[in-house]
């Protein structure tokens, strides 16, 4: 089973369930980018704490907690690692935080086809910017600002970039998306050169 | 928030870590292609949902042009 093949089931599930669900992190920006190798998917799931703990029993078969004990003990917890039977593909597990953009990335979350029949929810492209130029500044990981480059050198300037500018300037994270948008702007300017 | 983030991002580093040493240098050598295959899977979705009219010859060449784009800015 690929890495794909398992994420598309496990949202088939949620779906089943009633779950609601946005897949995030670099499966989204290699939708709206430049693809980029990973071994793990993360997804937001929208879930009251206190239903949490029945996660377990509705997975697919041959995806299982990294650690079953966290889902039974620890209702406050908000996310979790599964692990692909067989694989060493895995996916982590998000619960829906309180955080503003959090709840409005995903409220403006979009369903698109990824492969003929099989539809997916992802964040509009602005919303993978806005919170990839958070981790790129929070955590402290260059792939997301690469990440971010490669959205805004993609989608250039069809993006809503008061939209972007407006949560950056709440994130603190303006300069960081100057960074980014003065790199991303070499290849638009390719572009206009035809 | 950001405290948050930064505690998400040790945890998912620290799987990472567990995954790779998990990992035989075999999978490690194969895991290159295999991935870079899925990931390219995505990217040509997105192509397809923003340029429906394109066929499949023209959706592969705008995914050329995007990973020399990345060439070109690596």
């Amino acid at each position: 089973m690929t890495g794909t093949d398992s994420l598309v089931e496990l949202v088939a599930v949620f779906e089943r369930a009633g779950i609601p669900h946005m897949i995030v992190g670099s499966y989204s920006s290699n939708f709206y980018g430049i693809p980029r190798s990973t071994k793990d998917a993360d997804l937001v799931v929208h879930l009251p704490s206190v239903e949490w703990a029945k996660l377990p029993a509705i997975l697919p078969a041959g995806i299982e907690m990294d650690d079953q004990m966290s889902f039974e003990m620890v209702t406050s917890t908000r996310r979790e690692l599964l692990r692909v039977k067989d694989s060493l593909f895995q996916i982590e597990l998000f619960r829906l935080s309180d955080d503003l953009h959090d709840r409005t990335r995903f409220e403006r979350r979009q369903k698109v086809e990824i492969f003929p029949d099989v539809k997916v929810f992802l964040p509009t492209a602005e919303d993978v910017i806005v919170q990839k130029l958070r981790w790129s500044l929070g955590a402290k990981r260059p792939k997301d600002f690469a990440d971010v480059v490669a959205v805004m050198q993609v989608q250039g300037r069809t993006l809503d970039w008061p939209y972007i500018e407006e949560w950056c300037a709440a994130h603190g994270t303006l300069e960081v998306l100057a960074q980014a948008k003065a790199e991303a702007a070499l290849a638009w300017e390719d572009d206009d050169a035809g | 928030m950001e405290a948050m983030i930064a505690s998400d991002a040790r945890f998912a580093e620290r799987a990472k870590v567990r995954q790779a040493r998990a990992m035989s240098p075999w999978m490690k050598f194969r895991a290159g292609a295999d991935l870079f295959e899925e990931a390219c899977l995505w990217t040509l979705a997105g192509i397809k949902s923003q340029f429906p009219e394109l066929t499949e010859v023209e959706r592969r060449e705008k995914l050329r042009r995007r990973l020399e784009l990345n060439h070109r800015s690596a």
